[in-house]
């Protein structure tokens, strides 16, 4: 599994997840739209084998100028296979994707809409990534179903790279690395020890 | 324009002369239907005005007069042949049909009465980079350039086609020209502007010299708004120039934003020169995967480079984390180890002692300590089903179809809604070959979860890949549509959706179904040409907006379009299906199902087969594609006269792959096999 930002030869294999997971699609040259006008937003995860896409998240910045002119992204499609699925992937995938419409284009907030009777969905954004629900959109899908429409403020993310500088201490990976089996706080790994980490869930 | 004498055919009095620009106002601005009426006027006096005829031949084909338009534009231009108007209206005309080559013949003549004319350049430039004539190209934004310095994209347009023919070193000399002569400073957070950075950066490195592509993006560093790029290109750029220490903490950096993005791990293997050294790497990641403790690429990577005891270790710990937790992924993760046996046997040893420990739990009712406390700390009821789950998963995976059903009917027993199970137990009857039944179990899956649209899809590829064609396609339509022809296979055509075509492309070819096969590969073909198409709009999009990176990536990708899976596999059976058709003709294939039987028998026979032709032809009416679609069936495709061409359509694309020219060979053969010779059918 391998998680990164999404290319050109990722579209077809998107727009393949897309088809196999979503009622809502779209065509190839719409993705190339957004690869040309945000090559930045969009994320793919793919299997080990680095080629086929198993989950992608498609963003943009919006176009129709908000009438205070404030930038906010959206999020036009996301899903994961379902044999990749419950694994942290969606996750992931829109942390990234959010990152990427602050960073490079400014978006203050980033929205999405999300369909009432998708718990999966609206257990990631609202309990995971922490979305408001600011309107319920009446019939919004194709077929009548009301949707949620979720926000997320974008200025209160963590500056990563700023807390890196202040907070990382690249000697202890080195020194593991040289010295094979010392840990955080220095000590050696044992074999017991190393046996005995537990995972956190 | 010049003070060129105006040629006598060509002349308009003043008044018509301003409504023919009116007309060319008014077709740039789309007001086609008030274009048409003045184009009229002027006609009316002038009836033989070959600019006049070509323009409005040109508005009628965006007027549905497609017809009646071309003829308009060939009259216009045999009335005026040197009207640089009327070879740039041609030109046009033909960029719409996608006849490119015969576009840019037409620009060239147009550029030979007006060899000035901008906008006639820019076409022409469009069309050589969609042919791939990158000096043509070069040469024509050249000309644009040296007329108009002052609009970025023009810099930035010379500089990508230097870049497609990786000059790098005029690219870069073109941005930096730009660059020098820019009066305006750029806004602080213009994104074109930061994309053109790193375009230029982007080129120095492509030349080679990574020592100065380091230097130039510490400059632009904080200009740039893609702080991901500029960290990935660092990193990159210090890890080339072996200043390993920095390149370390740099890619560092990057897994601390992405701890699952295997290239920042390989960048920092690397980095600090473990790569060839298990238990540095080993190491590396017991400390990376306790940092990162969500990363799945920190524990996986591991279970790749350890061999043996570390290996068992590794792989216990990390299969118990996905069974312990409940997730039903575990199986593709591991998946890619399968290829190696004595892991395959280790992951099948622990996963067993796992269970077995788990039953004793389940038996026990208390925990038992017999395997020591790890196997059993975190073990729930669940844990038993994903277990079991896993465990049918691999034996499915390595051949063992019985065990595979005994463990999958373990986790259906445990768990009767569990969808995934259904859909394991599918797999495991495809795998034992009935078919039927692994339609009807994914179908079962599906009934549990009718929201879910993957495991839609799966129950109609199962009853396909079965030669259930209505029931695929009513499950299928379930995600549809279907306001159009066609229920679901429509709108799928519309949606590009290749899976579903051409899985029901070869199930028609398996049914014998020659013509509705033929027609499910031709519409693949059909995707893929669209995607080949469509990258015209963005020669110009991309450069306007900056995207030049993207650009290049577009256009190399497009170069291998028709190389991928999901072309060669439609032309393979495309082709396939056309040399059994020119094999064994139509009529031998019904002489053979009716050989050595009786006369009596023979009729009833033919009847039945008509019968049945009929009333299956009835029901693939029902399935037009859409409504303009005038044959269904494929009937049209079946009764070629002249397979081995049809065949050759598919195969030109794929001649110069090394893997394909076997099916060219195949092609060959029988074109150069005397006529009544039968050749061997290969499919
Ligand atoms: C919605 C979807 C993208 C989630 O993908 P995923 O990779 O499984 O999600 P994650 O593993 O990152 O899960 C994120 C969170 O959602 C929770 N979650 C995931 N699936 C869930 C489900 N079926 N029910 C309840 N919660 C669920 C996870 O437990 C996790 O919560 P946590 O952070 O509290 O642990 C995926 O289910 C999907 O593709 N569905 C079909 C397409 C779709 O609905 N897309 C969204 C359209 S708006």
């Amino acid at each position: 599994m391998d998680i990164r930002q999404a290319t050109i030869a990722d579209i077809t294999g998107m727009q393949n997840a897309n088809l196999m997971n979503l009622p809502e699609n779209y065509v190839f040259r719409y993705y190339l739209y957004h690869a040309t006008t945000w090559p930045q937003a969009s994320f793919v995860a793919t299997d080990a084998s680095g080629t086929k896409i198993v989950g992608y998240v498609l963003a943009k910045l919006e176009e129709e100028e908000q009438k205070d002119g404030v930038p906010h992204g959206h999020v036009t499609s996301l899903s994961v296979m379902r044999t990749y699925r419950r694994m942290g992937l969606a996750g992931k995938l829109m942390e990234l994707a959010l990152r990427s419409l602050y960073e490079c284009y400014g978006a203050k907030f980033v929205s999405l809409h999300v369909r009432k009777s998708n718990r999966a969905a609206l257990h990631l954004y609202r309990d995971t990534l922490k979305f408001d629900v600011k309107e319920i959109s009446k019939a919004y899908y194709g077929d009548g179903e009301d949707a949620y429409a979720m926000q997320k403020d974008l200025e209160t993310l963590d500056d990563l790279d700023a807390l890196f500088e202040a907070t990382s201490d690249d000697d202890f990976l080195i020194e593991a690395v040289q010295n094979l089996n010392l840990t955080e706080s220095g000590k050696l790994v044992t074999e017991t020890e190393s046996e005995a980490k537990t995972e956190t869930a | 324009m010049s003070a060129r004498q105006v040629p006598k055919q060509r002349y308009l009095a003043p008044k018509e002369a301003a409504s023919f620009r009116q007309v060319l106002k008014l077709y740039e601005t789309h007001q086609y239907k008030k274009a048409l009426k003045v184009a009229d006027t002027i006609l009316k006096k002038y009836p033989e005005h070959g600019e006049t005829l070509a323009m409005k031949g040109l508005i009628m084909t965006f007027t549905d007069q497609r017809a009646e338009g071309h003829e308009l534009i060939k009259l216009g231009l045999r009335n005026d042949i040197s009207s640089f108007i009327c070879w740039h209206v041609y030109g046009l005309f033909n960029r719409t049909e996608k006849n490119y080559e015969e576009a840019a013949k037409c620009y060239q003549h147009a550029l030979k009465y007006d060899p000035e004319n901008g906008n006639i350049l820019r076409d022409l430039a469009l069309l050589q980079v969609q042919m791939r004539n990158l000096d043509g190209f070069i040469s024509s934004r050249k000309q644009i350039l040296s007329q108009r310095p002052e609009i970025r994209q023009n810099w930035t347009a010379l500089a990508i086609g230097y870049a497609l023919v990786k000059d790098y070193a005029l690219a870069e000399s073109i941005l930096q020209k730009y660059e020098d002569a820019m009066i305006e400073a750029a806004k602080p957070d213009d994104i074109e502007h930061s994309e053109l950075l790193l375009f230029k950066n982007w080129i120095i490195h492509q030349s080679g010299d990574v020592k100065r592509a380091l230097e130039d993006l510490e400059k632009i560093a904080d200009v740039v708004l893609d702080k991901l790029c500029v960290l990935e290109y660092r990193a990159l750029y210090l890890l080339e120039l072996g200043r390993s220490e920095e390149a370390a903490r740099a890619y560092r950096k990057l897994i601390n934003r992405n701890p699952d993005c295997k290239a920042y791990f390989e960048g920092l293997e690397k980095a600090l020169k473990v790569t060839d050294d298990v238990p540095k790497r080993k190491a590396l990641y017991a400390a990376l995967a306790k940092q990162y403790k969500r990363s799945n690429v920190a524990k996986w990577n591991p279970l790749v480079f350890l061999t043996g005891q570390e290996f068992k270790e590794a792989v216990s710990e990390y299969l118990s984390g996905f069974l312990a937790r409940g997730v039903p992924s575990a199986f593709v993760n591991l998946k890619p180890l399968y290829t190696d046996d004595s892991k395959v046997q280790a992951i099948e040893e622990f996963a067993l002692k796992y269970l077995s420990t788990l039953t004793g739990v389940a038996s026990n009712g208390s925990s038992s300590t017999s395997n020591g406390a790890k196997d059993t700390a975190e073990a729930t009821p669940t844990t038993y089903l994903w277990t079991v789950f896993y465990l049918a998963q691999h034996y499915s995976k390595i051949g063992k179809q019985d065990v595979a059903m005994e463990y999958v009917e373990k986790a259906i027993a445990h768990t009767p809604t569990l969808v995934e199970a259904y859909m394991v137990k599918a797999k495991i009857l495809k795998r034992s070959g009935d078919l039927q039944a692994a339609a009807d179990t994914m179908n079962q899956a599906r009934e549990i979860d009718l929201q879910d649209r993957f495991v839609n899809s799966k129950a109609g590829k199962y009853y396909m890949r079965a030669n259930k064609n209505d029931e695929a396609v009513s499950t299928i339509s379930l995600f549809t549509k279907n306001d159009g022809a066609g229920k679901g296979v429509g709108d799928l055509h519309e949606m590009q959706c290749i899976w579903f075509v051409t899985e029901q492309g070869e199930m028609f070819a398996r049914q014998d179904k020659i013509g509705m096969a033929l027609k499910r590969f031709h519409s693949v073909k059909k995707i893929v040409d669209d995607w080949w198409t469509d990258q015209f709009d963005f020669h110009q999009y991309a450069t306007r907006q900056g995207t030049a990176r993207t650009y290049i990536d577009l256009i190399r990708w497009e170069d291998s379009l028709y190389s991928q899976p999901f072309y060669t596999r439609a032309a393979e059976d495309a082709i396939k299906t056309y040399l059994s058709l020119h094999d064994t003709p139509k009529s031998a294939r019904v002489a053979a199902e009716l050989a050595g039987l009786s006369e009596e028998e023979r009729k009833r026979v033919m009847k039945k087969l008509k019968r049945d032709r009929a009333k299956e032809n009835k029901k693939l009416e029902a399935e037009k594609l859409s409504e303009k679609d005038d044959d269904p069936l494929g009937k049209n495709l079946e009764n070629t006269t002249k397979p081995l061409e049809d065949a050759m359509v598919f195969y030109k694309p794929i001649k110069d792959l090394e893997a394909w020219k076997w099916l060219g060979e195949e092609i060959e053969k029988r074109k150069n096999a005397p006529v009544e010779a039968k050749t061997e059918a290969t499919a």
